[in-house]
């Protein structure tokens, strides 16, 4: 069984009177355990495909899959059940709530799905350990820097275990360093704990985590690159050559 | 408008609280209220009630307006669902979703549409491709016959690759804008290729071809243009009398600069001019003169020149001559 | 043309912002407006001639709300300065001077001011209406309608608008001038960063427990005491004091002590989803600390002062009516001027029934008594020498004098005696006398009846068979008269002329019972009214704080609540959130008083023991929390509604 499938999925975004075709017949499958990427420039609706997947947003036109339950066409409160139980979400900016410490706030996806009280503690700290935020699990998030702070919304958006994690530019308000130490930890996840992710991004460096990247334009896949046995550095070169090409326009001029 | 739309729907409820207030006033005026006092009271409570049902009156009437308006200037209406925006109002919600449910299903099956036309194009763009090849191997073939027999050998493998490149032009028909790429190109060299591709069709025919001109520059597709030439020049040839004459010349003014094909062949009949370029369309020259008319060249001319921005017209006088004019912009 | 065009519209989506404010300040200005005017009118003046101390009295209790309304609008002005902050930043940044920013700020806010007093003042024509109504109806007066435009009272509030702004925009302007750009476009950035370790919040828990204690157990002193020992009430003001200090000392560590207590109780947070609901709570607590504590404070006053007017009208019906139950009383120690007073009246040419009597505190001579009636109240409320003498009289008067009421009594045999006693010493004495036997020349006397009407008794008469006092030289003499027409209230001063003399310094004691209603009616209106009146506008101050706390941070709580949608929460469980998220901030002012309440209600009902309300305050906490509610709630409604509406899910 893949975990998602998306079918000629379409979306069209508009007010007043006039449309825009933000994503035009993607299709694509991922499997249990994947670490996909999606990247694109701005405007090439990498956000509204994760927006749809994340059942945010509905389609216009197409269907998505998620361990064989059609997303797509569920009214709101089975959207929410899917969401609580079967998704996890990491923003780039804006993840935890500021009026929660950061244990607190791990626990929430727990809460929402009124697990057993007894055990929340020990999974927060288990979670937290791995991540190495343990130190920090009694402050506030406005106390912690902007790293511990994308390691809890990751810490956060595990500890339910879902089917599935998204992320939209995770480490887009990171300085290097600190999107390094993320990325690790991110690719850590995957590689001990099976996590599937999906994750949304602009910068090469983030993406050549992934095993697996999808090229957005003008809201149609460009292409996809596999890292198969390549090493990371070489995955990384290959991203920059078809951004290069993403970036330069191949149809001639009218 | 639609304030006496909600004052009619809560007619029932209102007559019942008229009623209410009469006898509350009854029963407080007999417990020794004044009546000022009674009936300052019910003017307020009336007020309120009326304020706000005009406000939920005015809310609605003016969403409706809203949604009419946007409804109105929207181009695809199949995707009316995803400009409406979100309102609080849990019915207009609800209505929203099945309009929603419907367009998704009607968009998912116009896609399937989309997507078997376009597999069946890239089948015949493919096709086209491969058949070039026994053609242009053909050609060879016949350059090597000596005899008489290979100018008509050739000029039936010319009219073979004319109708597989019509074939490919009508699949891509439907795009055209994508394959276009508009320079600066002569006419007469136009004209010179369009010629040399029908080299074989002209000469059988005894065709005498007269250049009026040297040069014009206008900005177009060169390949497209020589297909349409290629078209006009066949159906000279197809229609033509006895001493078959094609003369090539230029007519310009200010703005525009234009091509004549003229040939003094049939001519078209004055009913049928206007509707040559109909799909399928063979009229009396297409009956009488050339059995295997289809219908589709002239048809696929227009649509060119449409997407090339070309005008095309007819000239023609019934057994005298047929002018075919392309009218470029300068 | 800018700032006229930036003014306004700032203006207009201030009002729309700030909606509950403006109507708060409405209604503080139509209340306001209502009050002057019933002070300054004529028809009011005219029920009595104490009115002009009413007047006086509503002005000054003004003057008091003023400060409260001031300090609310001061309050939420602040309060939009530090939303706003990174609007004038903006302002500032593109080259605008202070004072311009500062003008159009203030224009802004005087703006608001007016539109409000403007509309206060009209709706205030009703509600004049409505008091003038009620205070008639009180002083027995038929209402009429009389449309009529205060124009002092109008000026007055005005007077009383103009002084709340200015300090406030004096204020303002100070803020405005001094800050400087950086702070106002970062302050959004600028965390909390209070934090509070275990020993703070022990401190502060403990001192409130401990201020509380102490502070209650002096007020009940204080109270009980003062009574019979002026000196005991200096221990008031000390009470009251720890009282305050115990309320903010709670406040201070609530937050911090929360926070504990669920540490330690984790399963509590986790359940449902209260996490997020605590979370927020705690947030709130932490910043808005001081301001909670005076929202409580205001709260347990207005509560007080409402049991407190309800008591008073129950204690001036009943006083009313054991006061003045003849329609002319006098009571004097010299025989002659029961003869001026029954002159008087027969001046008068008035339908009347009279009678004189006197009061004796021995019986004959030659009788002897053995009696202990003095003791009776020994060990009570009125264990004093005032209440050591038993006061005797004559079966035939009290005949009489219940009979001018129109009640009638069982005749006394020769070893029956009757007692007359206030209703609320009935228990009391007829458990005494079973006990201790009235003997007179050795026979038993039997308790025959106790008549519990009221005829100027100040505890109890013993009533004798006329036999036993006959020749006695009574100590009090007494005239009463009812007449058929209510005497007008006049006459008291006149008759007090006639029955008294200053120069041989002998006085009597008149009362007509026409001007006895006039005085308490007086006294009732004046503390009834002004107590409501602070009590609605603390109310109303109190919700709108609230009201314009839970709408300052829409954006974030839009976020947070959006990200909880993200994350999975339906709507239906995100509207349940919201609800219980306001109703709990609104609730938590509430917390304390809960608990000072009937403590405190319970020392001030002991300022009523000498009276003959029965009923202790605390009963009437049902219908002062039932009003209480009903505009409390009616703003967290408001507040529900905005906030919902501003979910947009």
């Amino acid at each position: 069984m893949t975990l998602l499938r998306v079918e000629h999925v379409e979306k069209y975004y508009g007010n007043g009177g006039n449309l825009c075709k933000a994503l035009d017949d993607i299709s694509f499958t991922m499997e249990q355990g994947e670490f996909m990427a999606v990247m694109g420039a701005s405007g090439s609706g990498k956000t509204t495909l994760l927006n749809v997947i994340a059942t945010i947003d509905t389609p216009s036109g197409g269907d998505i899959y998620v361990q064989d339950e059609n997303v797509s066409t569920k009214k709101e409160e089975a959207l929410a059940a899917f969401r609580k139980q079967q998704l996890g979400f990491i923003f780039q900016d804006l993840n935890l709530l500021n009026t929660l410490r950061i244990d607190e706030n791990i626990a929430l996806p727990l809460t929402l799905l009124h697990y057993d009280t007894k055990q929340i503690d020990e999974k927060v700290l288990k979670m937290a350990q791995r991540l190495g935020i343990e130190d920090v699990l009694l402050k506030y998030p406005y106390e912690v820097s902007g790293g511990q702070r994308q390691r809890c919304a990751c810490a956060r958006a595990m500890i339910h275990q879902p089917s599935l994690i998204l992320a939209d530019e995770p480490t887009g308000a990171l300085d290097s360093h600190a999107s390094y130490l993320f990325m690790e930890q991110l690719l850590q996840r995957n590689t001990e704990d099976h996590a599937s992710i999906l994750m949304v991004t602009h910068d090469a460096f983030s993406a050549s985590y992934a095993k697996r990247i999808l090229f957005l334009k003008d809201g149609k896949i460009f292409n996809e690159l596999y890292r198969g046995e390549y090493s990371r550095s070489s995955f990384y070169q290959k991203i920059l050559d078809v951004m290069m090409l993403l970036g330069g326009d191949v149809h001639a001029i009218r | 408008m639609n304030v006496r739309e909600v004052f009619a729907r809560h007619a029932f409820f209102l007559i019942l609280m008229f009623l209410w207030m009469l006898l509350c006033d009854g029963v407080l005026y007999g417990m020794g209220i004044a009546w000022e006092v009674l009936a300052f009271l019910n003017v307020m409570s009336g007020c309120m009630v009326c304020a706000y049902l005009i406000k939920v009156g005015r809310q609605r009437s003016k969403r409706k307006k809203e949604i009419e308006r946007i409804a109105q200037t929207l181009d695809q209406k199949y995707l009316l669902q995803e400009v409406l925006g979100h309102d609080k109002d849990p019915q207009e919600q609800f209505y929203a979703y099945l309009l929603r449910l419907g367009n998704k299903s009607m968009l998912e099956k116009i896609s399937e549409v989309k997507r078997e036309r376009l597999q069946y194009q890239e089948y015949v763009e493919q096709w086209v491709h491969e058949i070039k090849t026994p053609i242009a191997a053909l050609k060879l073939q016949c350059e090597n016959v000596q005899d008489k027999r290979k100018r008509d050998m050739l000029q039936q493998v010319e009219r073979v690759e004319h109708y597989v490149e019509q074939a490919l032009f009508y699949a891509r028909s439907e795009n055209v804008e994508k394959d276009l790429r508009i320079q600066y190109c002569d006419l007469y060299d136009c004209c010179s290729e369009a010629l040399l591709q029908c080299k074989y069709l002209c000469t059988s025919a005894f065709l005498q071809i007269h250049f009026a001109f040297t040069s014009a520059i206008v900005a177009t597709d060169e390949k497209w243009v020589i297909f349409i030439l290629n078209q006009l020049i066949e159906n000279a040839v197809k229609y033509r009398k006895e001493k078959a004459h094609l003369y090539l010349y230029i007519t310009q003014d200010a703005s525009y600069v234009t091509l004549h094909v003229q040939d003094n062949g049939a001519g078209i009949p004055m009913q049928d001019q206007t509707r040559i370029f109909e799909k399928g369309f063979t009229g009396e020259n297409g009956r009488k003169h050339n059995q295997h008319a289809t219908g589709i060249g002239l048809y696929l001319c227009k649509r060119l020149c449409d997407a090339l921005q070309i005008e095309m017209m007819v000239r023609s006088k019934e057994g005298v001559f047929t002018d075919m004019q392309l009218r470029f912009h300068k | 043309m800018l700032y006229v065009k930036l003014t306004l519209r700032n203006l207009q989506r201030s009002m729309k912002e700030y909606a509950i404010f403006m109507l708060t300040m409405v209604i503080s200005m139509m209340l306001m407006y209502s009050f002057m005017a019933v002070a300054f009118s004529e028809q009011v003046l005219q029920l009595s001639k104490h009115m002009d101390a009413f007047a006086q009295v509503i002005l000054v209790v003004s003057m008091g709300l003023v400060i409260v309304i001031g300090w609310l609008i001061s309050y939420i002005a602040n309060f939009m300065l530090r939303k706003r902050s990174r609007e004038f930043g903006m302002y500032l940044l593109m080259g605008m001077t202070r004072k311009q920013v500062c003008r159009m700020f203030l224009l802004e806010q005087f703006c608001m001011g007016l539109f409000a007093y403007g509309i206060g003042c009209i709706l205030g024509l009703f509600t004049f209406q409505i008091l003038l109504a009620i205070i008639q109806h009180i002083f027995g007066i038929a209402y009429q309608f009389a449309f009529r435009f205060s124009i002092p009272a109008a000026g007055v509030t005005f007077l009383a608008f103009l002084i709340l702004y200015a300090y406030e925009l004096v204020k303002e302007y100070r803020i405005l001038h001094h800050v400087n750009i950086h702070t106002l476009l970062y302050q959004d950035q600028q965390n909390e960063t209070v934090k509070k370790g275990r020993l703070h919040t022990l401190m502060y828990m403990l001192g409130a427990i401990l201020c509380a204690a102490v502070g209650l157990k002096l007020f009940y002193d204080g109270m009980r005491n003062g009574i019979r020992d002026v000196e005991e009430t200096k221990k008031l003001l000390p009470a009251v004091l720890l009282i305050i200090a115990s309320i903010y000392a709670c406040f201070l560590g609530l937050s911090g002590f929360l926070q504990h207590f669920l540490d330690q109780h984790k399963q509590l947070k986790y359940q449902h989803n209260r996490m997020f609901l605590l979370g927020r709570l705690q947030g709130r607590l932490r910043s808005n600390r001081i301001v909670l504590a005076t929202l409580s404070l205001l709260t347990l006053v207005t509560i007080c002062f409402l049991c407190f007017g309800m008591k008073f009208k129950e204690t001036t019906d009943l006083t009313i009516h054991s006061a003045a139950p003849f329609d002319l009383q006098v009571i004097t120690q010299h025989q002659q001027y029961i003869k001026k007073a029954a002159g008087f009246l027969a001046e008068k040419k008035l339908t009347y029934e009279d009678h004189t009597y006197q009061t004796y505190t021995h019986l004959r001579d030659d009788v002897k008594v053995k009696q202990t009636f003095a003791k009776a109240l020994d060990h009570t409320a009125y264990d004093s020498t005032y209440y050591r003498t038993t006061t005797f009289m004559r079966y035939a008067d009290v005949q009489r004098l219940l009979q001018l009421k129109g009640k009638k009594v069982p005749a006394l045999e020769k070893d029956e005696y009757m007692l007359v006693v206030s209703k609320k010493q009935q228990e009391l004495m007829e458990s005494y006398c079973r006990k201790h036997p009235f003997t007179i020349n050795g026979k038993l006397m039997k308790l025959r009846y106790v008549c519990t009407e009221e005829i100027l008794q100040t505890m109890y008469f013993v009533v004798v068979p006329d036999v036993y006092v006959q020749g006695v030289k009574g100590d009090t003499f007494y005239y009463v008269a009812q007449s058929a027409k209510e005497l007008p209230s006049a006459w008291e001063d006149q008759l007090y002329e006639r029955c008294s003399n200053s120069q041989l310094q002998e006085y009597s004691s008149v009362r007509l019972h026409s001007s006895y209603v006039e005085t308490s009616m007086f006294s009732y209106v004046t503390i009834v009214f002004c107590l409501f009146y602070a009590a609605f506008i603390f109310i109303c101050a109190a919700g709108t704080i609230l009201a314009t706390q839970q709408l300052s941070d829409l954006e974030a709580q839009k976020y947070e609540y959006a990200l909880l949608h993200k994350m999975g929460a339906s709507r239906k469980t995100l509207y349940r959130l919201l609800h219980y998220q306001n109703l709990l901030y609104f609730l938590l002012p509430l917390l304390l008083p809960a608990f000072f309440m009937i403590p405190i209600l319970n020392s001030l009902d002991i300022m009523f023991t000498t009276t003959d309300a029965t009923t202790p305050m605390y009963m009437y906490l049902g219908i002062t929390l039932a009003l209480f509610f009903t505009i409390y709630l009616a703003y967290y409604a408001l507040t529900y509604i905005s906030c919902r509406r501003n979910l947009d899910i």
